[in-house]
């Protein structure tokens, strides 16, 4: 018994010494990405998560996307950025040319038949896409030119300022050969299917998604393929994603045209650890060379890490996104504007920023990003944090404490209300919950108390979206280019569970938010995008905080390494590993 | 004895039915749209398509490809006022307010018309373009509009048509064609109040739906071994069980093994000297193990062991994979070497427990007579404990048994996270936050039956060890 037991441990003692000096090392020239979970799939039209349109930007490319350096709209399988005309009809019609280098891994050219054919697989009912359908509902047709394979114009049946982004960045195209060998959806016309909507029951049609629906297309690497640099090698469940870089990838000679031609790492490694803790650990004994997002908390622990400084740089960006606390202006509480800015009077910005996000954000005053200088409305002053003017705003509300109970209340609708309400925030959010006491903490002073309820995340975002609380804080993140505001802050957006959870907004917002819509002139545009952001400081029912910063960090062996607004705030192919060592 | 085991083979049929019957209709019933959920998660935090009518598509197309717009089972208990077609209103919220008007007033083939008026009278506003002139007005009508969704309350509703009236007939000429399909409404609503039968509400009815029901569906495709797709990633259920199964039976096995192995020794040393100063401290040190939350202990062990900023002898979760063509002795190696630290964790809290039970039972069982008997025949002390004490001190421990099957397959959420291994535990915990059923509903019949099985076991395991226990009645 005694000598099994001493063998088994010797066994293992054994074990140790093998493993630890392993001969396996990495590759240097590759980079492993650490992630929090698996993407949800591999296919850019289906997939919708972040996580995985970061992968997908390696393996398929879109038309045009936003350089990482330059945050500007640059063409990437397109050769140049596409013309754009409004005909007699009122239509539009953005005219796209493919670059003559582009090919698919079998050698032939990405043509705009491919084009065609991804914008009727999105158009396709039965495909699983619903969400990114809708942003192509105004696509009425794709005219092809006989005499020149990759030129081809998207029409898109009114005018709309979002029309390019979508058609452009959106879209990853995909080789019809490998996703459609069956030739189910050749049969059919983008104008068909926009006009005729019986084509949706053919069973082609239905034939077609259901394979595109399936497994294969989202994780089988003999499926998945795109024109990227990358080629997908192999996925491990909870574990690992790995990419391969193409030999002799058609995009190779384009490297300086801008940062989706630089693809210098030999493979991509996308590591899945769902603890941070565990991931920094991993971080500094070199299994993991780069991360992004790391938590305000850890980032200013790491540099006392010695291990950490001599092998890491770190890098800040700021998010495109804004943190805001949403007053519900449906709620007869904050009916007058005088008490929404009051609430946002009893607000510390600064301190919020201090303590919960140790100085790593930036107060904001509206939904536009402080970086884009042509649309940020940098005249507005933020609300000051001043408990003598959010009490005179009160009083001149009406809100008083008539019963002595040291709770304000004012009659509302012929009832003594009681200024009692609830901060909602999603449950394991920590930062939500901290900056919900400090409010409280602030309100209490002038008589309003505040409850704050924690609210698992499905019931929070519902609720939300059915009006159901008084007080909420929330982030909202967004792309860069032009914003489409009416999907936040319009009036119809607050119907049917839209996401104007705050009931923002008239007929007057309304006007201003439909002009910018249509205006295609940056200038003009700018002028309106800024009196929206007045009108929004005004009427006060998002109290705008901060956007955050993106905490990164990189391993030092790697030179041409940019932060970056845009997700994953980094181009994890421009890494260059051989410019040192 | 193999009667026996068919007869309770059998019982568990209907006790499986029971449990998936039950986990069914929490899933209804649970907080959280499901169709929702999925269209969320395609559209992001961000970009939701304004446009409603577009919405209520996706809404109708996902939930049809759920199956989620049949009835919910074979046949429905409700009173007469209630309906075999309300199940075809999509939308809970107003399923619910249509169900109660049915219930106040009585009749629901009247609420049934009220609902496709007011359906109809919606199309003809959402026509109207909201960017000509009277857009304010166009806003608030269909504000209206959706408050008579949801609300049932007699006074409520009217208020809302006298709304609506002043609208239509304000200045705006563009609503003015709205005025009969408004009209067409307001009469079903008079026509509902107007022919109330009170006492619809106390009969009770019984609506059939046959087959074509979300319940049978879901049992016969399981049945068949088809556990449906996740709302997730749509992956088949079948394939994300199988490949974290595999991670978790490896790990819980090797953890269920190594427990046994060194509990069950400790245990009986502890009864063999019992009140010895030694035995004292192992026990006191158990105990505190036991004590220690290990998830606390999995993250102190990989900051201090990972090779972060103190010692690296273990490799840290997400190391490099062990490259395919390295020498298979050195897969083994590797395997074991990455597992240590994990296996550690999932073991060390149930130390304490099972070698307590030995313990007990041992100490039990050396004070029986025959134990006596074995030493008076001059055994050697470790023949009598070993061979004649330790079968008949087993009961407790194979009780334990018993349930550490499910624990099998459940795994532990929060080892794996902080080891980072995809086992069971992280894929049931996904899927309950994302109520993603399919996976939640296939996890748990899995867990049912296999505590079935487990009991089974450790009843069969109890005439092993002990031939007193015999279920076979031709000797009792």
């Amino acid at each position: 018994m005694r000598k099994s037991l001493c063998s088994i441990i010797a066994f293992l003692c054994a074990c140790l010494v093998i493993s630890s000096c392993s001969t396996y090392k990495n590759n240097p020239t590759q980079v492993v990405l650490w992630q929090l979970g698996d993407p949800g799939m591999l296919n850019p039209v289906l997939a919708s998560d972040l996580g995985s349109e970061d992968i997908d930007n390696n393996i398929f490319q879109p038309l045009l996307n936003f350089d990482y350096r330059t945050l500007k709209l640059v063409p990437v399988l397109a050769d140049t950025l596409p013309t754009v005309k409004i005909d007699s009809a009122g239509r539009m019609l953005i005219t796209f040319e493919i670059r003559k280098e582009a090919k698919w891994d079998n050698g032939s050219p990405v043509t705009a038949k491919d084009v065609e054919f991804t914008l009727k697989v999105i158009k396709n009912p039965a495909v699983n896409d619903e969400a990114l359908r809708s942003y192509y509902d105004m696509v009425s047709d794709i005219i092809l030119y006989p005499d020149k394979p990759k030129k081809f114009t998207v029409v898109y049946n009114e005018k709309y300022m979002m029309a390019v982004i979508a058609t452009g960045t959106d879209t990853y195209i995909l080789p019809e050969y490998r996703y459609d060998s069956n030739k189910y959806m050749e049969s059919f016309t983008v104008k068909q299917m926009y006009y005729d909507t019986s084509t949706a029951h053919n069973p082609k049609m239905i034939a077609f998604a259901k394979s595109f629906n399936a497994d294969k297309y989202s994780r089988d690497t003999n499926y998945v393929s795109g024109s990227g640099a990358y080629q997908f090698k192999s996925w491990a469940t909870g574990q690992r994603i790995v990419l391969m870089k193409k030999n002799n990838w058609w995009g190779d000679d384009l490297k300086t045209k801008n940062c989706f031609f630089e693809a210098n790492p030999s493979k991509l490694i996308y590591q899945t650890i769902n603890d941070m803790t565990s991931a920094l650990v991993s971080l500094k004994a070199g299994n993991i060379d780069v991360i992004g997002n790391i938590k305000p908390s850890d980032f200013a622990e790491l540099p006392k890490s010695e291990k950490f400084s001599q092998n890491f740089n770190t890098y800040r960006t700021l998010k495109l996104s804004y943190s805001y606390i949403g007053l519900n202006m449906a709620n007869p509480k904050f009916a007058d504007i005088r008490t929404r800015q009051a609430i946002a009077h009893l607000i510390d910005v600064p301190r919020i920023i201090r303590n919960v996000y140790y100085g790593y954000a930036q107060q904001v005053i509206g939904p536009v990003t402080p970086m884009d200088s042509l649309n940020y409305n940098y005249s507005i002053k933020p609300y000051s944090f001043n408990i003598d003017t959010a009490r005179a705003l009160l009083a001149a509300a009406g809100w008083k404490d008539s019963d002595g109970d040291g709770i304000l209340d004012k009659k509302i609708d012929g009832k003594k209300t009681d200024f009692i309400i609830d901060y909602l925030c999603n449950a394991g959010n920590e930062q939500r919950k901290k900056v919900g006491l400090m409010f409280k903490e602030e309100a209490r002073k002038v008589g309003i108390e505040v409850n704050i309820v924690q609210q698992e995340a499905n019931v929070f975002r519902s609720n939300l979206k059915t009006h159901n609380f008084d007080v909420c804080m929330d982030v909202w993140g967004f792309q860069p280019g032009p914003m489409d505001f009416k999907q936040i802050f319009y009036t119809t957006s607050a119907l049917n569970k839209g996401s104007n959870v705050i009931s923002f907004g008239d007929a007057k917002s309304d006007a201003l938010i439909d002009s910018i819509r249509v205006e295609l002139d940056e200038t003009k545009r700018a002028k309106m995008i800024k009196r929206l952001q007045e009108i929004m400081h005004e009427q006060c029912g998002d109290i705008f905080l901060c956007a955050q910063q993106a905490l990164i960090a990189v391993n030092k062996r790697y030179s041409n390494v940019y932060p970056s607004c845009n997700m994953p705030f980094f181009w994890e192919a421009g890494f260059d590993a051989n410019a040192r060592k | 004895m193999l009667q026996y085991i068919t007869k309770r083979v059998l019982i568990f049929i209907p006790t499986l039915l029971v449990i998936s019957f039950i986990m069914f209709m929490l899933g209804v019933y649970a907080p959280g749209d499901p169709v929702e959920t999925i269209l969320a998660r395609q559209q992001g935090e961000s970009g939701l398509s304004v446009r409603n009518i577009a919405d209520e598509a996706a809404y109708m197309s996902v939930r049809h490809k759920l199956g989620l717009d049949l009835p919910l089972f074979y046949f429905s208990i409700t009173n007469s006022t209630s309906s075999d077609t309300l199940y075809r209103i999509p939308k809970a919220d107003v399923r619910e307010s249509m169900a109660h008007i049915a219930f106040i007033n009585g009749s629901w083939p009247n609420v049934a018309r009220y609902y496709s008026a007011l359906k109809q009278f919606e199309s003809e506003l959402n026509y109207l373009r909201t960017d000509s002139l009277c857009q304010e007005d166009i806003i608030a009508a269909k504000k209206n509009v959706n408050e008579l969704y949801v609300n049932y309350d007699q006074s409520k509703i009217a208020s809302i048509f006298s709304n609506l009236t002043s609208i239509l007939n304000g200045k705006c000429k563009v609503l003015q064609p709205l005025s009969s399909k408004f009209v067409a409404l307001k009469n079903t609503e008079l026509f509902i109040v107007d022919h109330q039968s009170s006492y619809a509400k106390f009969i009770p009815a019984i609506h059939w739906y046959g087959f074509r029901n979300q319940y049978h569906h879901w049992l016969v495709n399981f049945l068949r071994g088809n556990f449906g797709f996740s709302y997730q990633d749509m992956r088949p259920v079948s394939s994300i069980i199988w490949d974290a199964m595999k991670w978790t039976l490896g790990i819980s096995f090797a953890s269920v093994m190594l427990a046994y192995f060194i509990a069950i020794p400790l245990g009986v040393k502890a009864a063999t000297t019992k009140g010895s100063k030694k035995e004292r401290a192992t026990t006191t040190g158990l105990f505190m193990l036991y004590s220690l939350p290990n998830f606390w202990i999995a993250t102190i062990l990989i900051i201090f062991f990972c090779g972060g900023d103190w010692f690296s002898w273990f490799p840290a979760p997400g190391a490099a994979p062990i490259p395919a063509d390295a020498p298979f002795q050195y897969h083994i190696t590797q395997g074991i070497y990455r597992l240590i630290l994990p296996l550690i964790c999932w073991t060390y809290t149930s130390l304490a427990f099972i070698s307590r039970q030995m313990r007990g039972g041992m100490l039990n069982t050396l004070g029986q007579d025959y134990i006596r008997t074995a030493r008076a025949k001059g055994l050697p002390e470790e023949r009598v404990v070993w061979k004649h004490a330790l079968r008949n001190s087993l009961l407790p421990v194979i009780t334990l048994f018993a349930n550490v099957f499910p624990l099998l397959l459940s795994g532990s959420v929060v080892i794996e996270e902080i080891f980072s291994i995809p086992g069971m535990g992280q894929v049931s915990y996904n899927a309950l936050i994302a109520n993603d059923y399919p996976v939640v509903f296939a996890n748990t019949m899995f867990a049912a039956l296999l505590t079935l099985g487990g009991t089974l076991i450790a009843d069969i395991l109890y005439a092993v060890a002990d031939p007193r226990i015999s279920y076979s009645k031709t000797i009792a």
